[in-house]
């Protein structure tokens, strides 16, 4: 089961709304490289993992992504706070406000709604650790491109934060990868 | 301790501001004074992770300690930094079991959290619903809702 604290991982502080970048930032909420996709990818593929070091990492790994997806939810809900319909507008947001006014969404950068459809789950570890890699990497180019789209720091250190766990997750990910391939999963 | 920084620091006009200078400044004191292979919690949590030689920064980004408002957000920044270092070296420790230097930090680490944790729950209520007590009211719903940042 899990437990909520009542506590981002990070501290997300945004002072200046920011509708532009809601609409980019939403991806990592929603699209195929977010955190929503990671949690429920790690969680899912945990149950067939050959030993406790594999089912502990992706345990804990699932676990952390959560937490992930209420930092990026608190940047969009801040980003968004106070804006006129007019910006919403602007920033080619009338269709999100059409259907979803200020709530938040799971949705990707061209507004398709999240999909469990283009995340796998092979049952075997080897498969399913090297695509856990390849997402971490895309997560982390994600990261970067959002990074590049903002001035804020505000916005920028918890985006830099987050850019640096799909690092280390990478890393703890690519050990227990060659740990199975060397013994033959 | 607090009692102090409150007093000393707490100014209606400049409390927010020399509260975080003083801040800062404990914080590059302990990381000059460091070398192992891992950082220390403070300077992990700003970095985004622990073991030194994982740490590779976007474009020569520049980490700066989050700016924080209230006596209530120190205490609070307290708990997430050394929760983040329980987490990070719980990943680490998967992976490396045998560990002996990583789990003599995961230990101090996890005992330095506990003992933020009651701090914070004590001053400012629950954190968690098992460290919820009811008394003469409900504590558990009431902000502040972590989404909704500091200010």
């Amino acid at each position: 089961m899990w437990l909520y604290q009542k506590t981002l991982q990070y501290p997300v502080n945004i002072k200046s709304k920011d509708v532009k970048m809601v609409k980019a930032i939403l991806t990592q909420y929603g699209g195929p490289y977010g955190e929503l996709g990671a949690a429920l990818r790690y969680l899912n593929q945990r149950y067939t993992m050959p030993d406790d070091k594999g089912k502990a990492l992706l345990t804990d790994i699932g676990t952390e992504e959560l937490g992930h997806v209420e930092m990026i939810c608190a940047m969009v809900r801040q980003l968004l706070k106070g804006a006129t319909l007019d910006e919403m507008k602007k920033a080619g947001l009338d269709g999100y406000y059409s259907e979803h006014g200020y709530g938040l969404y799971p949705l990707d950068a061209g507004e398709v709604p999240f999909t469990f459809a283009n995340i796998g789950g092979t049952g075997n570890p080897v498969a399913d650790l090297a695509e856990d890699i390849a997402a971490e990497e895309k997560a982390r180019v994600t990261y970067e491109h959002l990074i590049n789209l903002t001035d804020d720091p505000d916005v920028k250190a918890p985006l830099e934060f987050l850019r640096q766990r799909e690092i280390v997750h990478y890393n703890r990910f690519k050990e227990l990868y060659d740990e199975y391939k060397a013994n033959g999963y | 301790m607090d009692e102090f920084y409150y007093m000393n620091y707490w100014h209606p006009q400049y409390g927010y501001q020399d509260l975080n200078n003083e801040y800062q400044t404990e914080i590059r004191q302990k990381q000059q004074s460091n070398s192992s292979a891992f950082y220390d919690p403070q300077e992990g949590f700003v970095k985004g992770n622990l073991k030194r030689d994982e740490y590779s920064p976007y474009k020569g980004y520049v980490p700066t300690v989050p700016m924080i408002y209230s006596e209530r957000e120190k205490n609070l920044l307290n708990v997430q930094k050394y929760a983040f270092a329980v987490n990070d070296l719980n990943l680490y420790l998967n992976t490396h079991p045998s560990d002996g230097k990583a789990m003599e930090l995961f230990n101090n680490y996890r005992n330095e959290y506990l003992n933020a944790l009651r701090n914070y729950e004590n001053k400012y209520g629950p954190l968690g619903i098992y460290a919820t007590k009811v008394d003469v009211y409900w504590p558990w719903n009431k902000e502040p809702w972590p989404w909704e940042g500091g200010k």
